[in-house]
Formats: structure tokens, sequence, C-alpha cells
């Protein structure tokens, strides 16, 4: 017998090439119009556009019809490419032939790995050749346009394999599609749905924090589409190099992973939703589970309640189970008694998993560092503020002495006491903590301030944290190219650029804030202006600060520069005030005072009108942008102009007496 | 050559052969007949290496079939639904199947051109069925199998292409020991062909018989007795079935034709004439004794 002389045969990639090479041309074509064709027409504009640094990802080459293209082309080539799998004439045709199945599958991952370098390849070469007939430094440079080799193979090499991988799974290649899509998302989903129930569930677990930080890592599609090719932030490559070769690392396994179900499946499996007979239950299982997660958060989200959620999660998952069985046993007729058995086994199941995710937190709930442990400590409002400081890569101001420690601990300790994590409150605390081993705790609290008033005035009066409330306690008077002073409402506003006026207002600004009670860092009352500031010629920054009517040095120093009249309201300003009494009747959609006002003009509620000096400095002691309170005064600057307005709020006891006795 | 032992293959619960076990010898033409739904093509398959069986072996030329390249170098298979790459012509294919296949013989297929007188350069999506399914005889027979396996072959085939086809089949047997195994619903499509048939009813083998054997061993006579004296119960003739018109005995008798003869001349007939018998009463009388209402499969 004549043995064959290699096992390589080249009539098998031919037949790829013929029936998915036009797919490669779609993926040159596309690359070829949007990267070089746009450089080309670039060379011919007279006013050239601004570009940065982000070169061939920036916004010239429009990145995002680029990603569109990385992330179809690939999951094509794999459905096409395996088509033959899921139609039974092929696959036997495919299969009666003297060829092993792992190298029959060898052929054509060969093609489609060919098939999709190739058009990225192409490109590549005119970019360089490009940049070797003219200078193009202006739009990127060679080392730029490598790495966007390399990110475009290695990530087109990802999505093949994993739609590859899919398709061995799967009998039917609709489903791969899908499921391809599906399975390169799954892993953000499910890590965004579990967050956001641990939320639900655990004290202390900020869900803000876990997805902002780490979402794009669980997804390399939503590493890639998460990249703006314009904007300040100073990316400049969607997936950093890093993340490459991690991906890289996963396309091999799923190679493997492919190649291992290649040889396992049963070619009967042709048309079948799941080729492996193993993995329905494990299909089901995992369906029941997301949606009825998904049905927890959906119901949640509207009604923050328990019972809501768990109405939810016997929705969704009961949905879920019905969808996972009407794709396995393609048809519409699922309602039998077998698959309500199913239902009870696998809504069981899938209420196990959700009751046993919270208990993983069990001591994650109730951690609280012990004093000795802790290098230092920061408290904010939420991950947000924190956040800023770290994007804008300034310092972060942290606790570290030990009675602020202490007090930060008191705090926390006091939280865990009293929060519950499905009530929203007004209030809400960020932690972060340095360990002295060099970890690091996240937590983040939220509820009513009432609770932990004692704990919050311990904190709040340490120097250390008003560092942290007031970032602008932290600005050099040095680096301010220029200072904004504005009522924030009313018109005008000064500024200022003498560095010796910026540094004697910045002065008495930091010792007001230093001589802050308590009471006045949470309830200041009167009317604010703003501070802003121009920090290294930079507008945005975190240094924002309000100017409140009892910061006493401050005003003094104003008063002596005589700018005092200008930069703050005065009873003068104010043509009238308008008193309305606060509705005890809960059932505006909104708390806020802004939202409740406009409901009362609504409704034509009549309000007091105070026009009278005396009283219309009494009214200035209300407080801004409560969410709470008896009266609500609006002040008036303009008989003209009905539409600008200021709001400040009381409550039944600081109220001055006069509405009181009005509204009795 | 074939060698099936104790084959046995469900899809998902539904069993679809039950320890199926028959063997075809080296260069006889083997017909698999049984009705739609009994499992031939389920079982072509797996003699094939497309599907693999749940227990028992398949041994094709001393070796199984499942992902074994050697043994599939040496078999073609035409399937009853036949496939051929998207838009290709029968050139391609036939480059496709000189690729797969190191015994493929190129004067062959230059010379079946002559016999098939199709268009190499025509793709063969735009052939009508029976020409396709020549397409698929002519690829096979130049690759030059030494076992061919063909799923209801003749289906779609004219008359005239049909004795085409038997001949070219039939002249590699003689001349190469080819082997072949042929499925059919059809007795009689078969019947011509064939030196061995085996019917596959439900899953399993209900009989397999040698076709000269058979029709050497079973006959139909005709015969009259002068008197009434002939029992047919105390005769010593294995009587398959039996029916009186008049005075006339309608007799299926299985045995040696000698020894029936003597047996009936005992008896001294007045009439005794042998008649012609088809293949399907053949199998009609045989499985009745069976027990089996054999008409319903094989229709």
């Amino acid at each position: 017998m004549r043995s064959k002389t290699s096992s390589f045969n080249k009539e098998i990639i031919k037949q790829d090439f013929r029936n998915v090479g036009w797919i490669s041309i779609v993926y040159f074509l596309g690359l070829f119009f949007v990267v070089p064709m746009q450089l080309f027409m670039e060379f011919g504009r007279d006013e050239p556009r601004i570009t940065d640094d982000r070169g061939l990802f920036g916004g010239i080459f429009a990145y995002e019809l680029q990603s569109l293209f990385l992330i179809v082309m690939p999951v094509l080539m794999a459905v096409f490419l395996f088509r033959y799998l899921h139609v039974k004439g092929a696959s036997d045709f495919a299969h009666s032939f003297p060829m092993k199945r792992g190298n029959l599958f060898h052929h054509h991952i060969l093609s489609g790995i060919i098939l999709l370098i190739l058009p990225i390849l192409l490109n590549y070469l005119v970019l360089v050749i490009t940049a070797g007939v003219t200078d193009v430094t202006d739009y990127y440079t060679i080392g730029n346009a490598s790495y966007w080799l390399w990110l475009f193979t290695t990530m087109s090499l990802l999505i093949f394999v994993a739609g590859v991988f899919v398709g061995t799974l799967t009998g039917i290649s609709a489903v791969q599609g899908v499921l391809t899509f599906i399975l390169l998302f799954l892993p953000v989903g499910l890590y965004g749905m579990i967050a956001f129930h641990l939320t639900a569930y655990i004290k202390g677990y900020s869900g803000d924090m876990v997805l902002d930080r780490s979402l794009q890592y669980f997804s390399p599609l939503v590493d890639l589409l998460e990249y703006r090719s314009y904007g300040p932030e100073e990316v400049s490559v969607p997936v950093e190099a890093i993340s490459l070769f991690i991906y890289g690392g996963i396309a091999i396994l799923f190679y493997v992973a492919s190649i291992w179900l290649y040889k396992k499946r049963p070619l009967e499996a042709a048309g079948r939703a799941l080729a492996v007979r193993a993995l329905d239950p494990v299909f089901k299982l995992g369906v029941t589970f997301c949606f009825a997660l998904f049905g927890g958060m959906y119901f949640s989200v509207a009604q923050n309640t328990y019972s809501w959620m768990i109405t939810g999660y016997f929705i969704g998952g009961t949905f879920g189970y019905a969808a996972a069985s009407m794709l396995l046993q393609k048809t519409w007729r699922v309602f039998s008694l077998q698959n309500l058995k199913g239902w009870l086994v696998y809504g069981a199941a899938a209420g196990v998993l959700i009751a046993a995710i919270p208990l993983l937190w069990q001591n994650y709930e109730s951690y609280v560092p012990e004093q000795d442990e802790v290098e230092k400590v920061y408290i904010s409002g939420g991950y947000w503020n924190y956040q800023e400081l770290i994007d804008h890569e300034l310092d972060v101001p942290y606790i570290t002495s030990e009675e602020g420690v202490q007090s930060a601990l008191n705090l926390h300790d006091q939280l865990i006491e009293v929060s519950d994590p499905l009530k929203d409150g007004e209030d809400s605390f960020f932690f972060v903590y340095e360990l002295k081993d060099g970890s690091e705790v996240y937590r983040q609290y939220q509820l009513s301030e009432e609770h932990v008033r004692e704990e919050k005035k311990a904190v709040y009066e340490t120097k250390e944290y008003k560092s942290i409330k007031y970032p602008v306690l932290g600005l050099n008077s040095t680096d301010i190219d220029q200072l904004l002073i504005h009522p924030n409402a009313g018109p005008g506003g000064e500024e200022l650029y003498d560095p010796e006026e910026i540094s004697a207002f910045m002065e008495a600004l930091k010792q007001d804030i230093n001589e802050l009670s308590y009471d006045q860092m949470v309830a200041p009352r009167g009317l604010s202006s703003g501070v802003s500031f121009v920090v290294d010629g930079e507008r945005d920054n975190p240094y924002h600060a309000q100017l409140f009517p009892t910061y006493e040095h401050t005003i003094e120093w104003m008063k002596q520069e005589g700018i005092y009249e200008q930069m703050m309201i005065q009873p003068e300003d104010i043509q009238r005030v308008e008193v309305y009494e606060w509705p005890d009747n809960r059932d505006y959609v909104h708390d806020y005072v802004h939202y409740v006002f406009d409901r009362l003009k609504e409704d034509g509620v009549e309000p007091l009108e105070v026009t009278e000096k005396d009283q219309v400095e009494a009214l200035l002691q209300g407080r801004e942008n409560q969410e709470d309170g008896k009266y609500i005064a609006a002040f008036y600057f303009d008989e003209r102009n009905e539409n600008h307005y200021n709001l400040l709020s009381f409550d039944e006891g600081d109220a001055p007496n006069f509405i009181k006795e009005h509204f009795e | 050559m074939i060698e099936v032992n104790t084959v046995s293959k469900s899809f998902d619960r539904t069993r679809v052969l039950k320890d199926v076990s028959f063997h075809v010898k080296k260069g006889s033409i083997y017909g698999l007949l049984g009705s739609n739904g009994a499992g031939k093509t389920t079982l072509m398959r797996i003699l094939t290496g497309i599907l693999k069986q749940n227990n028992g072996q398949v041994h094709v030329l001393e070796d199984g079939v499942f992902e074994n390249e050697s043994v599939k170098q040496r078999m073609v298979f035409i399937p009853d639904s036949l496939y051929f790459l998207p838009q290709y012509t029968t050139r391609q294919m036939a480059d496709y199947h000189r690729s797969m296949y190191d015994s493929w013989n190129e004067e062959r297929y230059e010379k079946l051109k002559n016999v098939f007188q199709l268009d190499e350069k025509k793709k063969i999506s735009q052939f009508s069925k029976g020409m396709q399914r020549q397409v698929a005889f002519w690829l096979a027979m130049s690759a030059m199998p030494d076992v061919l396996i063909l799923d209801e072959p003749f289906d779609g085939l004219d008359a005239v292409m049909r004795q085409k086809v038997r001949n070219l089949i039939i002249q590699d047997v003689a001349e190469r020991e080819m082997t072949v195994l042929i499925s059919s619903h059809n007795l009689r499509e078969v019947e011509d062909i064939c030196d061995h048939v085996g019917i596959l009813h439900k899953g399993e083998i209900l009989l397999e018989r040698d076709l000269d054997d058979l029709k050497a061993d079973v006959h139909k006579i005709q015969v009259a007795f002068n008197e009434d004296s002939f029992q047919p119960e105390e005769s010593n003739l294995d009587i398959l079935h039996k029916e009186k018109r008049g005075s006339v005995w309608l007799l299926i008798v299985r045995g040696n034709e000698a020894d029936i003869s003597a047996g009936i001349k005992k008896h001294r007939p007045l009439v005794y004439d042998r008649l012609p018998l088809t293949l399907e009463e053949i199998f009609i009388y045989e499985m009745g004794g069976v027990g089996y209402a054999f008409e319903n499969i094989l229709v």
C-alpha cells in the first residue's frame, strides 16, 4: 500500500480560500479605507487636522470603525469556516475522507489564521512603505504601526479561536455566532451582576469601585470598546502590552480546548444546539442562574427591597430555564411535566448558587482592621471623589495620626452596626485603608447621617479629614495661575491674577476652612459663592471651593479689597423672597429642594412674600441643597426675570419665627 | 473484509442499531436491505468511520475504521444525499479527491469521462440529480477503492445509466476483487447484482443469505396426484408454504432439488412442474416462516 507523502493537503486550504476568502477581502478593504486611505486623503488636505499621540488608534483613523471590523470579521470567519461541522451532508463529506480529525481541524485553523492575518499585514506593509516614502511622523511612527499590527493580530486570533471553540461546542451556526459574543462578554456581565448583588447584600461592598477598576479586564471586547480615540485621557493604546500577552495565552487555551473538543464531538451533533450532551445541564443551569441574577437586578433597581429581588430571581430564572430548554430541544413546546420537574431542580440549584454568593463574603462584611495594622486611611463621600484624585495623579490626602485613624475605625464600626446595604441614605462613606503589610482595604456605606453623627463628627473634626473634604487645602497658592470667585446666584464675579492677592486670599480661605466646626461642615448656611482655580494652565481639576458668609477671614479680606459686595450676595441684591411650606406628604418622585419647589409653583401654592430687609437677612441663614425640611425660601434678584432665583431651606428648629407664625 | 460485531448505536435516547453483526467477504457484493428508518444509513456512516458506534467492533480490511487513515484510504463512500463542495466543477472535485486518495487513478478518470459524457468544467450544482449521482460514481471509481460503500446508489439513475454503473461495479469486482456494500429499500433493485443480502429491520439484522444458495435451496413446485394419498404433513419435505387448488398442490419447498423430486416421485404424481421463483417470493416465504410480514419491510 502506498503511504501518503505528506499530511498537508493543499486542496483543503484552496477550498477554504474559495469559501471564506471574501471575509478576508472585506476585512482588508475595511481596514484599508479606514486607515491607509484616510492617511492618503489627509495628505491632500490644505489644513491638516490636529493629531495626538494616539497615532493609528486616534481620531482621524476612526478607531471605533476599526474595532468594529476587528470584532466582527474574526467571528464571521469562525462561523463560515466551520459551517461544514453544522451541516450534516458537509460534515459527512469532510469526515469520510482518509484524514484524521485533528489534521483536518489544523488545516482549517491554518486557513483562518492566514486569511485573518493577511489583511492586517498588508495594511501594515502599506503603512510602513508609506512611512518610507514620505514623512508621516505627524500621524504615526513605525513603533505605533507595529503595535497596531500586534494588537490587531492578537485580538483577531483571540476572537477567531473563541469562535472556533464555540463552533465545536455547538451544532448550529447561528448559535455559534451569538454564543461567541456572549462568551466574550459573559465574564463582564457575570462580574457586573455579581458585584451588583454583592452591593445589595454585603455591607461595605463598593460595587462602584469594583466595576470601575477592573471591569475591562474581564472581556476583550469591553477592553477594545472602552477605549476612546479622543478626549483628555492619556491612554494611547486600546489594549496594553501585558493584556495582549494574556489574550495571546487565552487564545492558545481556546485553541487547545477546541481541538480536544473537535476530536471528542460526535458528528451526529450537526444541527443540535449543544454538541456535547454532558454540557446540557451546565448550560441550563448557567442560563437559569444568569437570568435569575438579571431579573433580581432589574427588579431591585426599581424597587429596592428583598421581596422584589426574590420576585426578580423567580421571574428571571423561570424565563432563563424556559429559554434554555427551548434552545436545547429546538421547539417552543417545552411546557411538559418533565420540564416542570427540571424547572424545580434547576430553579433550586440556581437559588442555592445565588444564596451562596453573599456567604462567601461573610468575613468581608464584619472586617475592620486593627488600629496597629493601619498605615493610613482615606475617607470621603464616595468612590468617585477618590478616583478623581487618582485620575489627576494627585496626592491622596490620608489620615495618618493615631487619633484620626481611631476615629475612622470607630466610624467604620458604627457603620457596620447600623447600615443596611439595600437602603439608600443621603450620606455615604467611602473608606480606603492602606495597611502596614502593603495591602489595601476598600469599603463603601450609605445611610442616614443621624445614626452615626457622633462618630462622623469625630472624624470630621480631625485636621486630616478636612484636607480630604476640602482638596483646596492641599493647593499651593504659588501653583495658581488664576482664581475666579463668582456668586452661585446672581451676576458678577471677579478674577484674581496677582500672585500676592491670590496668596492672601488662599491664606484666609484655608484659615476659615481649618476653623470650621462640624455643623458648619455638614450644614453650611447662606447663599454661597464658588471659587475655581486654573492650576498649571488647567481648568479641569478637583480644586473648587465654596465660600459661605460664615467664612469670616475671607469675607474680611474681600471687604478690605473692596470686592466683597460683588462677590457675595447681599440682602440688597435680593428683590424679594417667596417662602413656601415644605409639603408633608412625600409623594414626589424626588426629594431635592429644587424639584419640590418646581412642583409647588406648578400647583400654584400661594407663598409668603418677604421684602423687608431684616427678614430677608434672617432668611439668608437657610441651608442649600437639602432633601428634607420644613420651609423653602426662594430668593429673586430681578423683578423682570422670574427664572432667576436661588433656594434655601429651613428645619422646624432653625426657621425664623416670623415664618413659623405665618404658617401656623 | 468487512466485519461487524454486535454493533449498537443510539442517537440521544433512541436506539438506532441493536447488536448488529454481519460480514462481507472479499470480492463480494453485499446488499443491505431494509425499509425506511431501519438504520441502513447509520450503519454505513459507522462503517465509513464518520460516526462512532457505542458498542461492538467494526473492522474493515482487518482493522478498526474510526480515525484510521490507512483503512479509509482504501474505502470510498457514496451517501444517499450527495454532497459536493459548493460551486465546484467535476474537475475541481477530482483534484480534491486526488489530493485525498493516494490510489487516485487519473487514467481511469479520463476513461470514465467517455462513459459518463459529462462536462467536467461545469459546476456540479447545475447538473440534474441523476447526473450528480454519475459524478459521484465517476469520482468514486477513479479513486480505485478496495471497498466501496453505496447508500441507495441507483436512486435517480435512468435504466441505461443504471446498467452502465452496474457493469462498472461488476467489472471492478471481477478484476480487482473490490468489495461492495450496497444498501437499498428495494430488493428488485439489487437482486441481479448482489451475491449476498442481509435484511436490517428496526436496527436488527433479521437474516443473511447467499443468494445463489438461496435460489438453489428454495423451490416452487406444482403437483397433482391421482388419489388423495398425498398428505404434505406426512411427507418428509420441508414445506414453507402450501396451497391446494382443486387437485393441484402449489408447494414452496426448501431443500436439495434432487431430494425433493425423489420425495415427490414416491407418490407417483400425475403432474410435477418446477416453477420460477423470484427473490422477493423467496424472502416472503422464508420470512413468512419466521413470522414476519415481509411485504411491509421491502416495498
